[in-house]
């Protein structure tokens, strides 16, 4: 698939989509706007939003960077992941994984090698501090992103970003990345004003729909409505707080009226919160659990139909019934995509202890096997709930295998003092993302793909490549079909299950929605029925 | 009379600083034999990936972990000795500041803890020890048995639930911020005080009722209730002080005791405290601040055995002139 | 320990156990109650594996199940029989500690004779190596530990050795110094017996009933602390059933299931109560003064 700048400009130029410009154009068609607003923010039809009241959330799963910093007022240390209250990015993923601009009004690749790609912004956005949001500016905090580290999925692609004009900017690439727009969508890589390098970011002033009014990045944030907020008429709530709390204070603080919600409850709990008048909303997906096998060192997993009979011996159903209350929810195929993907391809049966243990007694296991322990860190309230769960579905296909649980302090360095860089067997989450990303981990994550190596490795590495320099979308979706069918075909990981995010609130607060990337939240939404 | 109560206190500074260099080693080896590194656990699971091993090694050099252990002991301890916390690792930020308002609020907690503890085992030695064996001291004594018996995590969520969630008197979740004025933590401080007592009290009340009935008995005692002093006047004024000491001895104990229970108490109730900035810190491998606040639990323990020696001399006449014996 | 009664009788193992003391503190009810709780506890972890109907990390049934004659006590979060859990919720935390006390009885005893008998600078220095180390508190003590050593369960053993061994030597050479001034000893020395020889012959058998009142006291105290770890995400972990883990999970569903956080916790209690009313009992019996609590 090769084609010249010029035929591609013609092809845009033409607006014809049958050559697959599609996703080209899909900043352009955000663009279109509704009473000034992005047609992606319209509420739900026939809503009556009233302006005023207070928000005061509790979050259970605090952003664990919070602790290498006292300053709360810069949006990687921002107390939880929603920095969307106080910040806005270029873009952001809707509950439907689909990019929409957010501060960018539209973005094409200058051509066709992928390699360059154009973003036009918002016009007319003010900041906090009364300053108008430009090129300048978007450029100055992407610099920031990459001197900082803000995003690994930037990093490894990003040669420079140059404005152009005022409301245009420009990102280089090192080689072609044809679903650039969906990576910059991350909840740190915040707009800020632009200043030196060592201030930009520090002062919490940012587009979003709440002027920060304080922060104690240990325990919460106040804020108020951004009165000159780009989305016409939002935020409906007056004033915003939330504080990081564990589980149980959640409960306790919600109960006793001083939340009216709550992100992230534990699915467990969702009866405490209801019992009291509360709403729960799930969001479709979340992040998920994925065990790392590493297949550099003699353990029987190496064969991989040791692997597959280990994968069709988890009762991923128990999972959703029992943890989730949610039967049939989930799906995956042990790679990073999860059936909310579109570009997902099931495995034909996913539970099938028989074909498991047939699998085993070939591999010379009639009798079962026991496998070394899995460590994990429990970053989710339920971890450990989903791992008794599989250490029981295993041990039924006569699998014997330990899921230990760790600390989180050092847990990284736990997982790869030995065996580098694979590390030792661990099970870790995976946040949902689209293909490319998600896709892309089996070929930069040495723990997540664990040495796996051989034809199939090779063959997956190479299409990866080749699928993201693909500027037809089409084609990119067969090709990541194809990609998830090499990694089923070897299970070089196992996928245990998904989670999905719940959030609980009072009856009188209106439009609030769990997301499935937790950290795409929004604000500028919600209203408050007195 | 005076030199030697000077040279007992010269003494007791002596002791302290051993004491708080020894901890400072103990808090070395322990956070610093560590498995793992600060630095990796710092950084997101999810972008640590793309780190190259050679990045983390320059990170790590610049953050001085390759240096020889006995150097950066000397460092540690002259670092907290001289009560400069250094910096955290990743954002090389002031731990003083950071932890400064952790534990103003912690110390308003524990002292304020100290005072109404202190009150309460004193009425309720006294009370106890007014008949021995007697209805009231079987009473007493078997309550505190029992209050001491509940796991300190357990009293805790359970004043949550009552007083906060059904009763609604206090917040279920104290909203204050870390550097609130130091009256509203005084406030938020008095429902995990009471909670604190629950366990804690039971500990001093039993020395000093130990205490109380051993002076009761002495010669002097039997002397003045002889000449017709009421009991109480008795227990209060002749007994009190004498039976003070054997509790105020076991003084270090004690308070390490109640720091350790608040560091449970503080996390239940979220009060804004240097309980809640450890855990956090031991989390997240934050070593320069579990070293410091480690450091400060033991110095605020030395502190307050120095007060009580000195409380123990003013009580008992007969220790001044007899050598410490530690 | 301020207030050591000086018995002054020399004794030795045989008389430990004389029954008429036993007879005495058997009469008292709240240290009948409270032999009866420890022992109740004892057999319970041991026999733990035996009583509980089912596996304590199989998934038996549906969550959250209301008590009934399949499962006595119910099922948890994700359906395993809290009965069995709850039997076994205290055999790690007793274990470690019963191991990790017993460490520190054993180097705390050595210690604390050496240190009183000898006296000097010996004694000072140990003494000063004990202060400093109950100038931290515990749980931070425990905490660096554990951050220094791991959490697997083997390890809370050493840790709750080095925490538990200071308030030992306190005890054991406070008994020392003031048997080292009775006549027994003194005789002994007359007799040109070696400074061991009195250490391991003379002092040592006297505090047999104090070790004994020591080891029930720390463990019990032990005890506490861990599933306070537990509770805080810093001790054992799941799926091992652990009395402060099963209080942590159930404050998740308390007010709709508020058993959940009754049982372990009472499980919790008993065993401390036990453990004290016993010790208070004993002690009082045998004139072995304490004050200390577990």
């Amino acid at each position: 698939m090769a084609i010249t700048k010029r035929e591609f400009l013609q092809l845009l130029g033409l607006g014809v989509s049958a050559f697959g410009v599609q996703p080209f154009i899909t900043g352009s068609a955000a663009a279109q706007t509704v009473d000034g607003l992005p047609a992606w923010a319209a509420l739900p039809a026939g809503s009556n939003p009233k302006t005023g009241g207070k928000l005061i959330y509790g979050q259970t799963y605090p952003n664990w960077a919070v602790g290498s910093s006292d300053n709360g007022k810069h949006p990687y240390y921002w107390i939880d992941l929603l920095t969307r209250s106080i910040w806005n990015s270029l873009v952001w993923i809707d509950h439907d994984y689909n990019v929409q601009g957010e501060l960018a009004e539209s973005w094409a690749p200058s051509d066709g090698t992928l390699k360059v790609w154009d973003f036009k912004l918002r016009e007319g956005v003010m900041f906090h501090n009364g300053k108008e949001m430009t090129s300048e500016d978007v450029v100055a905090s992407f610099n920031a992103h990459i001197a900082q580290k803000g995003s690994s999925f930037i990093t490894k692609w990003f040669e420079k970003v140059e404005a152009q004009g005022k409301y245009g900017v420009r990102f280089i690439l090192n080689a072609p990345y044809a679903e650039w727009p969906y990576a910059l969508a991350e909840y740190r890589l915040a707009i800020a004003p632009a200043a030196a390098p060592d201030l930009i970011l520090t002062d919490g002033i940012g587009t979003g729909p709440f002027k920060l009014v304080s922060v104690d990045n240990r325990r919460g944030f106040q804020a108020v409505r951004n009165e000159n907020y780009w989305m016409k008429g939002r935020p409906f709530i007056d004033e915003l707080e939330g504080y990081v709390v564990n589980s149980q204070t959640a409960i306790n603080g919600f109960r006793s009226g001083q939340f009216n919600a709550v992100f992230n409850i534990d699915p467990t709990t969702a009866a405490q919160f209801e019992g009291a008048g509360g709403i729960v909303h799930k969001s479709k997906g979340g992040d998920q659990f994925l065990i790392s096998m590493p297949k550099n060192l003699d353990i029987a997993w190496n064969d991989p139909r040791v692997r597959l009979a280990m994968s069709l011996s988890i009762d991923r159903e128990a999972i959703n019934t029992i943890v989730y209350n949610d039967p049939g929810s989930w799906v995956g195929n042990d790679t990073q995509m999860s059936g909310l993907n579109r570009e997902f391809v099931p495995r034909d049966k996913a539970f099938d202890i028989a074909t498991a243990k047939k699998l085993l007694a070939e591999a010379g296991h009639p009798n079962g096997i026991d496998l070394p322990p899995i460590v994990f860190s429990p970053s989710f309230p339920e971890m450990p709930r989903i791992m008794a769960i599989v250490v029981e579905s295993l041990k039924k296909a006569g699998i014997n295998m330990d899921i230990r649980e760790m600390p989180t302090d050092g847990f990284d360095a736990y997982v790869k003092g030995v065996n580098p860089p694979y590390g030792r067997p661990s099970a870790g989450v995976v946040g949902p993302r689209n293909p490319a990303i998600n896709l892309g981990r089996m070929v930069a994550n040495d723990v997540e793909k664990g040495a796996w190596t051989g034809e199939k490795a090779d063959a997956y590495a190479k299409l990866y490549a080749e699928t993201i320099a693909e500027p037809n979308e089409e084609k990119r979706i067969g090709m990541y079909q194809e990609l998830q069918k090499i990694l089923q075909s070897d299970t070089p990981a196992i996928v245990l299950g998904g989670r999905r995010n719940m959030l609980a609130h009072a009856p009188g607060v209106q439009n609030l929605k769990s997301h499935s990337q937790n950290w795409s939240s929004r604000f500028d939404d919600v209203w408050i029925e007195s | 009379m005076l030199a030697s109560i000077a040279r007992m206190i010269g003494r007791r500074l002596f002791m302290a600083f051993f004491i708080l260099s020894f901890t400072a080693l103990i808090v070395f080896l322990g956070t610093e034999v560590l498995p793992g590194d600060a630095l990796t656990a710092s950084i997101p699971a999810e972008e640590l990936q793309f780190y190259s091993p050679e990045q983390l090694a320059q990170m790590r050099s610049e953050l001085g972990m390759d240096r020889s252990i006995p150097v950066r002991f000397l460092e540690v301890w002259h670092q907290l000795m001289t009560f400069d916390f250094g910096t955290t690792i990743m954002k090389k930020e002031s731990v003083a500041t950071r932890i400064f308002h952790p534990i103003v609020n912690s110390a308003i907690m524990a002292g304020l803890a100290l005072v109404v503890m202190l009150a309460l085992v004193i009425a309720l030695g006294v009370l106890a020890s007014l008949k021995p064996g007697g209805r009231l001291d079987n009473a007493i004594s078997t309550t505190t048995l029992f209050t001491y018996s509940m796991p300190d995590f357990v009293v805790s969520n359970v004043f949550v639930i009552v007083f906060a969630v059904w009763l609604g008197l206090v917040p279920a979740v104290i909203f204050a911020p870390t550097n609130a004025p130091k009256l509203t933590i005084l406030a938020a401080a008095i429902v995990p005080v009471i909670a604190l007592c629950v366990h804690g009290a039971a500990y001093q009340f039993r020395l000093l009722r130990a205490g109380m009935v051993e002076a009761l008995n002495s010669d002097y005692v039997e002397r003045a209730r002889l000449a017709g002093i009421p009991q109480w006047r008795i227990s209060v004024i002749h007994a009190l002080p004498s039976a003070l000491i054997p509790m105020l001895n076991a003084t270090a104990y004690f308070v390490a005791g109640l720091l350790a229970t608040s560091v449970v108490v503080e996390a239940v109730f979220k009060f804004p405290g240097a309980g809640g900035e450890l855990l956090r810190a031991l989390s997240q491998r934050e070593i320069p601040t579990i070293q410091a606040i480690a450091f400060l639990a033991a110095l605020a323990v030395v502190f307050a055995n120095l007060i009580a020696d000195l409380a123990i001399l003013a009580l008992d006449p007969r220790v001044r002139t007899r050598s410490s014996n530690g | 320990m301020a207030n050591i009664l000086i018995d002054t009788r020399r004794r030795r193992l045989s008389d430990l156990f004389g029954s008429p003391r036993l007879r005495r503190a058997l009469s008292e009810p709240a240290t009948l109650i409270g032999i009866i709780l420890v022992v109740a506890h004892l057999l319970m972890a041991l026999l733990a594996p035996i009583i509980a109907p089912y596996d304590t990390s199989a998934l038996v049934g549906a969550p959250l199940q209301r008590p009934s004659w399949e499962f006595l006590m119910g099922t948890d979060q994700i359906g395993r029989d809290y009965f069995s859990r709850v039997v076994a919720g205290g055999r790690i935390a007793l274990m470690v500690s019963f191991l990790g006390v017993a460490i520190s009885l054993f180097v705390g005893t050595i210690l604390g004779v050496v240190a009183g008998y000898i006296g000097g600078r010996t004694d000072e220095i140990v003494m000063r190596i004990v202060d400093s180390m109950m100038s931290i508190p515990d749980l931070i003590l425990i905490a660096i530990l554990t951050l220094a050593l791991g959490k697997d369960v083997s390890a809370l053993i050493p840790v709750v050795a080095v925490v538990y061994t200071w308030g030992v030597v306190r005890v054991v050479r406070a008994k020392t110094i003031s048997l080292s001034t009775l006549d027994f000893v003194r005789a002994a020395e007359l007799r040109g017996e070696t400074r061991l020889a009195v250490m391991l012959r003379e002092i040592f058998p006297n505090l047999i009933g104090l070790l004994g009142v020591e080891l029930a006291v720390r463990i019990s105290s032990a005890v506490l602390r861990i599933s306070g770890l537990s509770f805080l995400g810093l001790g054992i972990s799941q799926p091992t059933p652990d009395w402060g883990l099963m209080v942590q999970e159930a404050m998740g569903v308390v007010f709709t299931d508020p058993w959940f956080l009754l049982l372990p916790a009472i499980m919790l209690s008993s065993l401390i109560i036990g453990v004290n009313f016993m010790v208070d009992g004993l002690s009082r019996a045998f004139g072995i003064a304490t004050a200390e609590l577990g």
